[in-house]
């Protein structure tokens, strides 16, 4: 600590931030503690681990890409328009932010589901997303697209609109503006949102089980094999897959930190 | 600047919630159940609406703490230190891991297996074997939770397999796929169909060699409490029985004799009676 840091910062701020650093970590060590290490190879090499794994992979890149390719635009938008619509337009986009996921569930088959409103339409069509990996998608999509948003957002937000004009005067297009300017400054940004968006893909449970059921090699991701394996007197099994999770999540925060140079973007 | 310092904030939730969320996938519900008064009943997902009748019943009702979940969860959560009274689970297998930390224990009713389908019954499910079709969608119990082994009972009975089913982690949550329509049919048990009458569920009788039993016990801590022995006596006796009865279970020995009647109407509706369109 400098000496500034010293003269200005309490000591007694130790005793409330290391209980809140033990409430963070203490769980996760003591997974960590249990995680049956030398049997761990043969955990991860089950079929099921591994047929869980590539789905969770591949459909959090699919939900990922949809984020962005949906996402970007509206955070464009939001970040150049202004007013009570546009207020109003960001508070819809955050529900799914706070919304338990059950409730993203049970919201998501009232719209998706079969007797819902936009699963019926596709009905009539022969287009069926439930107990698919589109249904995994869709979940992943709704949960996943307001972290997105709102870090590439905050990155537009800094990006400033004298250049954009500067550029504007100098008679380049609106498109080209965007797409030379405004987000090669907000790319930082941009770059977080689509990790955390991965992440948060990844660790999508609750909606799932409840909007997508659990298939093997269809819509169950780790996180539904963890729950399964736990469920079915395999513990062991389940800690194996926490730890496959819990690293493909380090694996993000240092492409995160790489990126963008900070551990968590803010 | 407003602006920034807002979706700043906001990402500062969403960062924390991030975390949250990816812990929370890697946690086991706990049931730190408190020991202030009354008895605390820890029964099996496919008796919720029972114990509720049972709250309601037992000495002028609401004496009963009640934890529902799947056999498996609920036996899971009292090896690591929940505290509860007495156990009903849906099967005697379940209790096996408890047997040596059980005062007593007795058969209080048993429940068929039946295949419960959708409204409608969009995938035209008329006899067991169509759930083995292409196309049709299923959910049954994982083979780890009492109602996932009498559904492997009956196929195995049956000879059927079934490609690419939902497994869920326990009956109620097998129910709430079918009432929703997600799934076109789900094993279940009875009782459970019964109960989602209301939404348009319908059921086909199965063949089941071994219909489950469901054994209530009473735990060494519940023996202690004079309070909860008593209601394990009223349980185990005539009016328990008269409640399980009521809500369409069978006798606790199910070779004793035919299930009492359901509903009028849907009682063990024919197949070509479900409501096909």
């Amino acid at each position: 600590m400098s000496r500034e840091a010293r003269a200005t910062t309490p000591g007694w701020l130790w005793i409330p931030a290391g209980l809140a650093l033990l409430l963070c970590a203490g769980p996760v060590a003591s997974l960590l503690l249990n995680v049956p290490w030398t049997s761990l190879p043969e955990l991860l090499g089950t079929d099921s681990a591994r047929t869980a794994l590539g789905l969770s992979l591949a459909t959090s890149a699919v939900s990922t890409l949809l984020c962005v390719l949906l996402g970007l635009p509206l955070a464009v938008l939001f970040s150049k328009l202004e007013g009570p619509w546009i207020q109003l337009m960001r508070g819809i986009l955050l529900i799914p932010l706070v919304l338990s996921p059950v409730v993203s569930g049970i919201a998501l088959l009232y719209f998706w589901g079969r007797e819902g409103i936009a699963g019926k339409l596709l009905g009539t069509v022969g287009v069926d997303v439930g107990y698919s990996p589109a249904a995994v998608v869709i979940v992943q999509v709704f949960v996943s697209l307001p972290f997105f948003v709102v870090a590439s957002l905050n990155s537009l937000s800094t990006v400033d609109r004298d250049l954009e004009m500067a550029a504007a005067t100098s008679g380049a297009g609106p498109t080209a503006i965007l797409r030379h300017i405004t987000l090669p400054l907000a790319l930082p940004g941009i770059v977080a949102g689509t990790l955390l968006a991965f992440a948060r893909s990844l660790g999508e449970y609750g909606a799932t089980i409840t909007f997508a059921g659990s298939i093997e090699g269809s819509t169950r991701t780790l996180p539904l094999q963890i729950e399964l394996s736990l469920n079915s007197n395999q513990p062991q099994a389940a800690l194996g897959i926490c730890l496959m999770l819990i690293a493909l999540y380090l694996l993000v925060l240092l492409m995160a930190r790489a990126t963008t140079g900070r551990l968590l973007p803010g | 600047m407003r602006l920034v310092l807002r979706s700043q904030r906001i990402m500062a939730a969403s960062a924390v919630m991030f975390l949250t969320a990816s812990v929370a996938a890697c946690t086991s519900p706990g049931t730190a159940a408190a020991r202030d008064a009354g008895i605390t009943l820890f029964a099996a997902s496919s008796l919720t609406d029972v114990v509720e009748d049972l709250n309601a019943a037992y000495d002028g009702g609401g004496r009963l703490r009640i934890n529902v979940g799947s056999s498996s969860q609920l036996v899971a959560q009292l090896q690591s230190g929940a505290a509860a009274d007495v156990v009903i689970t849906a099967d005697l297998e379940a209790l096996e891991p408890l047997r040596t930390d059980l005062d007593r224990e007795t058969v209080l009713a048993s429940n068929r297996l039946v295949l419960a389908l959708a409204g409608g019954n969009p995938a035209g499910i008329t006899v067991l074997r169509d759930v083995a079709a292409d196309g049709v969608r299923t959910a049954l119990c994982a083979p780890s939770v009492p109602c996932g082994r009498a559904t492997d009972r009956v196929l195995q009975a049956a000879g059927l397999s079934l490609t690419a089913p939902s497994l869920e982690d326990s009956a109620r949550s097998v129910l709430t796929k079918v009432s929703s329509g997600q799934a076109d049919a789900g094993f279940v048990y009875r009782t459970d169909a019964l109960a989602a009458e209301q939404a348009g569920v319908t059921y086909l009788p199965l063949e089941d060699p071994d219909p489950n039993r469901y054994p209530a016990a009473l735990t060494s801590q519940g023996a202690a409490s004079a309070e909860a022995a008593a209601f394990y006596e009223w349980l185990t006796g005539p009016e328990g029985a008269a409640v399980f009865a009521e809500a369409g279970f069978g006798p606790a020995d199910p070779a004793a004799g035919p299930d009492t009647p359901a509903v009028p109407g849907t009682a063990d509706s024919t197949p070509g009676s479900t409501d096909a369109p």
